[in-house]
């Protein structure tokens, strides 16, 4: 997160949120009104959910059992399609605490994830199955299953849009099988959004303050559309150059871009 | 990264082959004798704790654990004299610092002199996983 956050690098109440999605070069623009979690910004949520006698693959090639729950065996990772997602009784869907339908348009979970040891490598599949790193163009897939790169260490950062699944994919490159704990610092936000062209376009260019997050979406793909369409009616506002606003006829176009979208949308 | 701390704790009556400490951590499932370093991390060694029987501990490292077989080089040798000092505390202002350019660096520690005496000697470790720098 860039911008305004405050000391737990969470968005402030009464700001500008943007979420950025770098293959569209659109970015969700939302006003926190205000963190709905007050006081439990911190959930210690316990180890990671890996189920003993659960198969991983390893970098050196072969597999390898997951000898207790919530322990990463060494040299595995999680396999595409296997991505972690984290259970919680009494959550709209109990086997994932962060999917939310629809209808949750109001809501906005923004969630940093540590987790410990932090040596394991971390990724995010937006949704689930679909590795979104990527070297050179697309010529190079980088991913969990791939030493190549540097994917995060111990810390990974996100805002979940609704109705899509996310994975989470652990890595574990030494040979030390570990026990795991994770830790959220999460906000659910009430949100809205801003009513104004030009608040956009200003937010947008760096004129106004506001938190960016960029979610790493480099393969846009159904799922993804659905749920911004279905829960927010948009896909966002489409980032243009700072320069844009400063001449007249390329600020009006996108005014009227922005104030087309604005009508779709359904906040 | 955050970097992660790790203290390794072990005994001369748990040996492995070649007088190789195992280690257990409160992080770690099961012993480990030797500890890989991950590409594009540092393995830094911050302290020691001796106690008990007279011992000779080795810090060996090598740049590939995947070879067949492994050389492992002596990086540091504490020798402990119960006679002289009840423990001893090694205290690192400067750590060794060991780096995973590949990714099959690794350090193991071991019982050197002539091996483990018959009363046993207890180790415990201060690691640190951090980035290279």
């Amino acid at each position: 997160m860039q911008g305004l956050t405050d000391s737990q690098g969470l968005v402030p109440d009464n700001t500008y949120m943007v979420v950025y999605i770098p293959e569209t070069k659109k970015a969700l623009v939302h006003r926190v009104i205000n963190r709905v979690n007050v006081l439990d910004a911190v959930l210690n949520y316990g180890p990671l959910p890996l189920e003993g006698g659960t198969i991983m693959p390893t970098y050196d090639g072969g597999s390898v059992q997951v000898p207790e729950d919530g322990v990463m065996p060494a040299r595995a990772y999680t396999r595409t399609g296997s991505g972690l997602r984290f259970p919680l009784r009494g959550a709209w869907d109990e086997h994932d605490m962060f999917y939310t339908p629809d209808g949750y348009r109001t809501r906005m979970t923004h969630v940093i994830m540590d987790t410990f040891p932090s040596v394991l490598r971390l990724d995010l599949q937006i949704p689930t199955g679909s590795d979104q790193g990527k070297f050179q163009w697309k010529n190079v897939t980088t991913g969990i299953d791939s030493l190549f790169g540097a994917l995060p260490r111990g810390r990974i950062e996100t805002a979940f849009i609704p109705e899509v699944v996310y994975a989470f994919m652990v890595g574990n490159d030494t040979n030390i099988n570990f026990r795991t704990g994770v830790r959220f610092t999460y906000g659910e936000y009430e949100i809205d959004v801003p009513k104004n062209p030009m608040t956009v376009l200003e937010i947008l260019s760096g004129m106004r303050p506001a938190s960016w997050l960029t979610l790493p979406i480099t393969y846009y793909n159904n799922q993804i559309q659905a749920g911004l369409l279905n829960t927010y009616g948009y896909e966002g506002f489409t980032v243009y150059p700072r320069d844009f606003k400063d001449r007249e006829e390329t600020r009006t176009r996108i005014l009227a871009e922005y104030a087309e979208v604005m009508r779709g949308m359904r906040i | 990264m955050r970097s992660e701390q790790l203290t390794l704790m072990g005994t001369t009556d748990s040996l492995g082959d070649d007088n190789v400490f195992e280690f257990r951590a409160d992080a770690v499932h099961e012993m480990v004798d030797e500890i890989q370093i991950p590409k594009g991390l540092s393995l830094k060694i911050w302290s020691k704790h001796i106690n008990g029987a007279d011992l000779v501990l080795e810090t060996q490292f090598t740049t590939d654990i995947t070879a067949d077989p492994v050389v492992w080089t002596t990086f540091g040798i504490d020798v402990f004299d119960s006679s002289v000092e009840g423990d001893r505390n090694i205290e690192k202002r400067r750590p060794l610092l060991f780096r995973g350019f590949t990714g099959n660096e690794a350090v193991r520690f071991v019982c050197g002199g002539d091996g483990p005496g018959d009363d046993p000697s207890g180790v415990e470790i201060n690691v640190e996983f951090c980035e290279i720098q």
